[in-house]
């Protein structure tokens, strides 16, 4: 650990920089999902654009679909900016994300075309989180890299995407896109830059990761924050706090976007919203014995959820866990809710993000967004 | 209105178009785009195709062709979505790989995803760190990738994902993708090959003589399919696929034609000197139009041209009209279309797929 990030975890343990007032308060609500189903490709990507279309009508102010790729069942999106594209068509107003792009298997100036393009087409309704991927070696190898090297492909091509979003000429030695010498020159001998220009795209990026150098990095680079992964009172708290604390040393004009990615699962009590849930968050025990998360491969399926951030049972219980989550209450000016479960039908996620806007966020201090409403940065 | 032929048709309908709009906002020229393809789709066009390219201002504005089709696939039921073409060598095979799957997936199968290798965008592969004269290399081992990938062969051989048995495969799964591509060339070695791989070719560079370049392309494309064919390869019994692009711009007359092209040609021919093409600076008017195969006057007039056109008809399996310039208004293109599918195609024995069955 660097001394850097030493001095950041350190004034991480200092009181928060810029303290939210205490829920109820008005938050931005989110859904996202993973793109889960086995059905056919075209059925479930419709299927998706349904769920953007009836968040719309609830008066969600955003969703997100996360990249996954080669996967047959359990996230089945690998290109999250297409499938956005036709989400936009069948809606007016609410804001479209990704959480997240894996940034190491794209070229950067090729996706700030794809981001300027649809920011463009969808009249600046676009967030973009952007994240290093799941460490998994065979993902990697597909595209020819080396999964070790993933955090070092996500710092150097976040600096290309971040200049080329912001207009810089393209081709500069800071970008690695000179060759022989020559950078990129248009009509005229003018630099190239990316077109289409963008309109704000820059101040509408977020990353995601577990460690506090990187989020101390996005915070520097205005990036929003978005904390799903890792026990929330140990794991995120602590990054929630790097990132309010960088960011007000950067930008104190103006908050930091974090976000509290929570499962959201309403249902009649928490013993059977559990038991449905327990296989699909069986699948992730591996990955959380491995992190050092969970102590060992025997705990309780509810102590999984808990580890796992898992918002669950009747709808004034999903309040009051809400209401004390160790980040979204201190920390969060976001809640976006995964509202599909590996195991989910479509109906159940609809159900979820119904449940989520008419009985349980209204409570918490959210109020729905009409058709009226303008679109805010972050 | 024309009437209606009948019998098998001689081609599918396409447009294509380079998404032109200076000084315009980008969002304005895509929601144009987006339009004209519900407007084609309604005149009966079996296709539209859009040109990708790269870090343009006001001509060739959109280099994300994939995800402007995604939004055009909840627009439209029926009408293909083509690329003609995606500039391969500065594309990550395996990400457009998936790109294209999940649009094919979103609009049910209606992909055709036309290939070049950038000939008309070399100033911008330095800035994606490339050698744009190593575009043919990059372009050959991006098509054996994308390909493989497409058709469902195993992506790490020997790896397999997270610990499970199954091979990494591309996802979502859709190998009739493979059966959709097209490639541009301009060399003859390469149109044979094509061929034999049972690709379609595109062809109607607007440089490109059609009698003493394209037709020769078209013929070793042709003699190329028909060896993969006789070699129980290919496609046997299907008609070797090709694509033609033809600027088509009907109008009262002659006159009022050539003078609406008027501005837009005298941008068009900077562009080709800037690019070395000097020798097409000094030709007339008549004669310049004439050689970049520009189809123009009465809609009689064209369909007299079009006739005549030396590797069009009997060859092209899809022929595609440009009907957009560089300064033309998204009225006068949508009026241009109109003309094409009730005037223009009937009268060279093409009609909508949905007349077909009504006989």
């Amino acid at each position: 650990m660097s001394a850097h990030t030493q001095a950041l975890q350190a004034s991480a343990n200092l009181s928060p920089a810029q303290p939210l007032p205490p829920l109820p308060r008005p938050f931005h609500l989110g859904f996202f999902t993973h793109v889960h189903g086995g059905q056919d490709a075209t059925a479930l990507y419709r299927g998706v654009v349904e769920l953007f279309v009836a968040a719309e009508e609830l008066g969600y102010d955003s969703g997100w679909v996360a990249q996954h790729h080669f996967h047959t069942e359990h996230g089945r999106l690998p290109s999250p900016l297409v499938l956005l594209a036709a989400a936009a068509e069948r809606t007016r107003r609410i804001e479209l994300g990704t959480a997240i792009v894996t940034l190491p298997f794209e070229d950067p100036l090729r996706l700030a075309e794809d981001v300027a393009v649809l920011d463009a087409l969808i009249g600046g309704r676009l967030q973009l989180g952007l994240g290093s991927g799941a460490p998994i070696a065979a993902e990697f190898a597909a595209f020819g890299q080396d999964v070790a090297q993933r955090r070092v492909l996500f710092d150097e091509k976040v600096r290309v995407l971040e200049d080329a979003l912001a207009g810089e000429p393209l081709g500069g030695p800071a970008n690695g896109g000179t060759v022989d010498g020559r950078t990129g020159q248009g009509d005229g001998g003018l630099p190239l830059v990316l077109q289409p220009v963008t309109d704000g795209l820059s101040g509408r990026l977020w990353s995601s990761s577990t460690r506090p150098d990187e989020v101390g990095r996005a915070a520097r680079a205005g990036h929003g924050l978005l904390l799903g992964v890792g026990p929330a009172g140990t794991v995120q708290q602590q990054l929630a706090a790097v990132h309010r604390q960088v960011w007000a040393e950067h930008w104190p004009r103006r908050p930091g976007p974090i976000a509290a990615v929570r499962g959201v699962f309403p249902g009649p009590d928490r013993d059977r919203v559990a038991a449905q849930l327990a296989a699909d968050v069986a699948l992730y025990l591996p990955h959380h014995v491995a992190a050092g998360w969970a102590p060992h491969a025997n705990i309780s399926t509810e102590e999984l959820l808990g580890l796992m951030n898992v918002q669950y049972g009747r709808p004034d219980q999903i309040v009051a866990s809400l209401s004390a989550d160790p980040v979204f209450a201190p920390y969060g000016t976001h809640l976006i809710a995964a509202i599909q479960a590996e195991s989910s039908s479509l109906d159940q996620a609809l159900y979820h993000l119904e449940v989520l806007a008419r009985d349980i966020a209204p409570a918490l201090g959210w109020q729905p967004r009409t058709d009226g409403d303008q679109n805010a940065s972050h | 209105m024309t009437q209606l032929p009948t019998g098998p048709r001689p081609f599918k309908l396409g447009f294509l178009t380079h998404v032109h709009g200076p000084g315009r906002s980008a969002g304005d020229v895509y929601r144009d785009l987006v339009e004209t393809f519900v407007v084609a789709e309604e005149l009966g066009f079996d296709g539209g195709w859009v040109a990708q390219h790269h870090l343009r201002a006001d001509y060739g504005r959109l280099p994300s062709p994939l995800v402007l089709l995604g939004a055009v696939a909840m627009r439209t039921t029926r009408i293909e979505l083509g690329t003609a073409v995606t500039v391969l060598p500065l594309e990550g095979p395996l990400r457009l790989a998936e790109d294209v799957a999940v649009l094919d997936a979103l609009s049910n199968g209606r992909v055709q995803l036309g290939l070049g290798s950038g000939g008309a965008n070399t100033e911008a592969f330095s800035a994606f760190g490339h050698h744009a004269d190593q575009r043919h290399a990059r372009f050959d081992t991006s098509l054996d990738r994308l390909r493989s990938a497409l058709r469902g062969d195993p992506l790490v051989p020997g790896a397999t994902l997270q610990g499970n048995r199954a091979p990494t495969l591309l996802q979502p799964a859709r190998p009739g993708l493979a059966q959709r591509l097209w490639q541009a060339t301009s060399d003859v070695g390469r149109a044979r090959t094509v061929g034999t791989t049972g690709d379609g070719l595109l062809l109607g560079t607007a440089v490109h003589d059609p009698r003493t370049v394209q037709r020769p392309l078209a013929e070793a494309h042709r003699a190329g399919w028909e060896e993969a064919a006789a070699n129980g390869n290919g496609h046997p019994g299907e008609r070797p696929r090709a694509g033609v692009i033809r600027a088509v711009f009907p109008a009262a007359d002659r006159r009022r034609a050539r003078d609406d092209l008027a501005p837009a040609l005298e941008i068009h021919r900077r562009a080709f000197v800037r690019h070395g093409l000097t020798e097409l600076s000094s030709l007339s008017g008549e004669d310049y139009l004439a050689r970049i195969n520009v189809h123009y006057g009465h809609p009689d007039e064209v369909v007299e041209g079009l006739r005549a056109d030396p590797a069009l008809l009997g060859l092209a399996t899809y022929f595609v009209p440009v009907v957009q310039h560089e300064v033309s208004s998204l009225d006068d293109d949508l009026r241009r279309l109109e003309t094409v599918a009730t005037e223009i195609a009937p009268a060279l024995g093409w009609r909508p797929q949905s007349l077909v069955g009504a006989e």
